[in-house]
């Protein structure tokens, strides 16, 4: 098995989406990442969950973490009003989303090799790198499932060929 | 002239042009220089390690190591933030009051640190204070990166040109608060005037905004109160150090050794998390510049340029000294100021030597207008530009000629006086 067996799409939000609905999104449905496309299509950015909310929060607390204490939730609405109105596009813009960062691995890797990358990534999910424009990924939970589904039963060893 | 002299000029050149452009890290200009300096022969390895006149100078890279160890340990106990917060709130809201108090507090808190890491420790928690207050922060963070390049001039250890300068000139940490505390003193309570003047009229208070301000909890800053206590009483140990460095004849990098390791023994913090802090790019830096500078005066370009300077000079030490201040604000407001004075310190020792007490004076003048005229332009000191990047990183970017704009104004007002007071403390 390899890691393009593994390979989901991931949904595609426009680049004029705002914060706020692509950190709706990802929270609705517990989606690992979302894909941010152009105008033309291309994709622009992948946004992970950690990335979303690093968007959402304020800057000058994750610079000093000691100030996380003094927030409340009272802080909420003027995050969320500042969430509101920037779009994902202003922040690719600015350079705090891309494509760059998040591990890759080759389409034809084995599980277990894509496991390795991921652990050493200490990445939930990564990139398929393939031909074309990337829209395919693999997730850790998808590697899990794979790597028990292949391990072999009371001690019996993998036929030749048969790579996990 | 020799071919070394010729090549040993013509690198020192373009590595000044390398690190004023910052087309290329500087700590790469500089070691690269430094290393071509080796390969000309204009110094060798007796002359890089072993010489106090054209060698590393290891006093100011341990004094810089102790400091980035205490103030790296240190950073973390939340003191700081505590004292902004409850700074705030004393003032009730009101928001130039928390802009001038916050000035205050950055001005002194940079005589200690140095101005990156104070701009570090205060724009986090401005931002934050603004956002509750409602009011544009760029007031405050102008304000205190201008007070942080001004505090940071009355002491040894506060910018690190006055640290090359009390190494080459065996001035201590009292010696800098005796002759240029009174001066920044005063120029930080004229800096607060001025920031009413620049930035009064755009702060506009509102009760409702204040009461959330006022309902920020500064004791959830402290999250580590042993380390508070440890770190509050290790700076107080090296301050008493150097405050008492001749007497009990420790040199200041030392002491800031000594507090270090004590500092690491008691924090029992991972190593990884406290030299992690250290800014070793900073200090290769520091000597690949020493390097260079010792080159050239280990080929006498340094003494030539000391003897052309003191035949314009002659005896006129008060108009030496107001030239040197106020050309040197000058240069600092367009190139690095560590490099200027690395290269300043030695034309300026030889200047001491012929001249006498009367000439004693240049190493303020020196000290003064480098610091100073930092503030002229975004690009003259590192806290600026360090500021600049957190205001663009939060929404709230400053352009160049806005900071320049009120940059100026300061450095043109702070200058002045500096001049007056030189004149008048030195030469009245």
């Amino acid at each position: 098995m390899h890691a393009s067996d593994l390979a989901v799409e991931l949904p595609l939000l426009p680049r004029s989406s705002s914060i706020s609905e692509t950190f709706k999104l990802i929270a609705d449905h517990d989606l690992l990442a979302v894909v941010i496309t152009g105008e033309d299509g291309r994709v622009e950015a992948i946004a992970s969950p950690v990335e979303i909310t690093r968007l959402v929060l304020p800057g000058y607390v994750l610079d000093d973490l000691t100030l996380a204490g003094l927030l409340d939730d009272a802080s909420l609405a003027d995050l969320f009003a500042a969430a509101d109105a920037r779009t994902v596009g202003d922040a690719i813009d600015a350079g705090d989303l891309g494509v760059r960062g998040m591990a890759e691995v080759d389409a034809d890797a084995s599980v277990l090799e894509t496991a390795c990358q991921m652990v050493a990534a200490k990445a939930q999910i990564v990139r398929l790198r393939e031909d074309g424009d990337v829209r395919r990924f693999v997730s850790l939970a998808s590697v899990l499932d794979a790597l028990l589904a292949l391990r072999p039963q009371n001690g019996a060893t993998p036929a030749a060929g048969e790579e996990a | 002239m020799t071919w070394q002299i010729v090549a040993a000029v013509a690198v020192f050149l373009v590595a000044y042009v390398l690190i004023a452009t910052e087309k290329i890290s500087r700590v790469t200009v500089t070691l690269t220089g430094a290393a071509l300096m080796v390969l000309i022969g204009a110094t060798d390895g007796d002359g890089v390690f072993f010489s106090p006149e054209t060698g590393i100078d290891w006093n100011v890279i341990f004094l810089l190591l102790g400091m980035m160890i205490v103030v790296g340990i240190a950073r973390h106990s939340g003191m700081f933030e505590f004292l902004a917060v409850w700074a705030a709130k004393a003032a009730r809201g009101r928001p130039f009051l928390i802009l001038a108090l916050f000035l205050l507090i950055t001005g002194v808190v940079s005589a200690l640190l140095d101005n990156v890491t104070t701009i570090l420790l205060i724009a986090p928690v401005t931002l934050l204070v603004c956002q509750r207050l409602a009011v544009p922060p760029a007031p405050y963070l102008i304000s205190e990166v201008l007070a942080s390049n001004i505090g940071g001039t009355a002491t040894l250890i506060g910018d690190p040109p006055n640290l090359i300068i009390g190494s080459r000139a065996g001035l201590g940490f009292s010696d800098f608060l005796l002759q240029l505390g009174p001066i920044i003193a005063l120029l930080l309570a004229v800096q607060v005037g001025l920031a009413w003047l620049m930035f009064g009229r755009q702060l506009r208070y509102d009760a409702e905004r204040a009461a959330q301000v006022m309902s920020l909890r500064e004791r959830e800053t402290i999250r580590d109160p042993r380390l508070l206590a440890m770190s509050l009483g290790v700076i107080a140990l090296v301050l008493a150090g150097f405050l008492t460095s001749r007497l009990t004849t420790l040199d200041p990098a030392l002491v800031a050794l000594l507090g270090a390791g004590l500092l690491v023994l008691l924090s029992r913090l991972e190593p990884r998390q406290i030299f992690g802090d250290v800014e070793w790019e900073t200090l290769l830096f520091f000597a690949g510049l020493f390097i260079m500078v010792g080159a050239l005066v280990n080929l006498g370009v340094i003494e030539h340029l000391g003897n052309a300077a003191a035949d314009l000079i002659g005896d006129h030490w008060a108009a030496g000294s107001a030239g040197l201040l106020v050309g040197s604000a000058v240069l600092s407001g367009i190139v690095d100021n560590i490099p200027f004075v690395a290269t300043l310190a030695p034309v300026t020792q030889n200047l001491v030597a012929s001249g006498g007490p009367d000439a004693h004076p240049l190493w303020w003048a020196l000290a003064l207008g480098a610091d100073l005229g930092g503030n002229a332009t975004a690009v003259g000191a590192s806290a600026n530009v360090v500021m600049l990047g957190i205001a663009k990183r939060n929404g709230h970017p400053i352009s160049f000629w806005e900071f320049t704009k009120y940059g100026l104004i300061t450095t043109a007002v702070t200058v002045t006086l500096s001049v007056v007071y030189i004149l008048l403390r030195y030469y009245a």
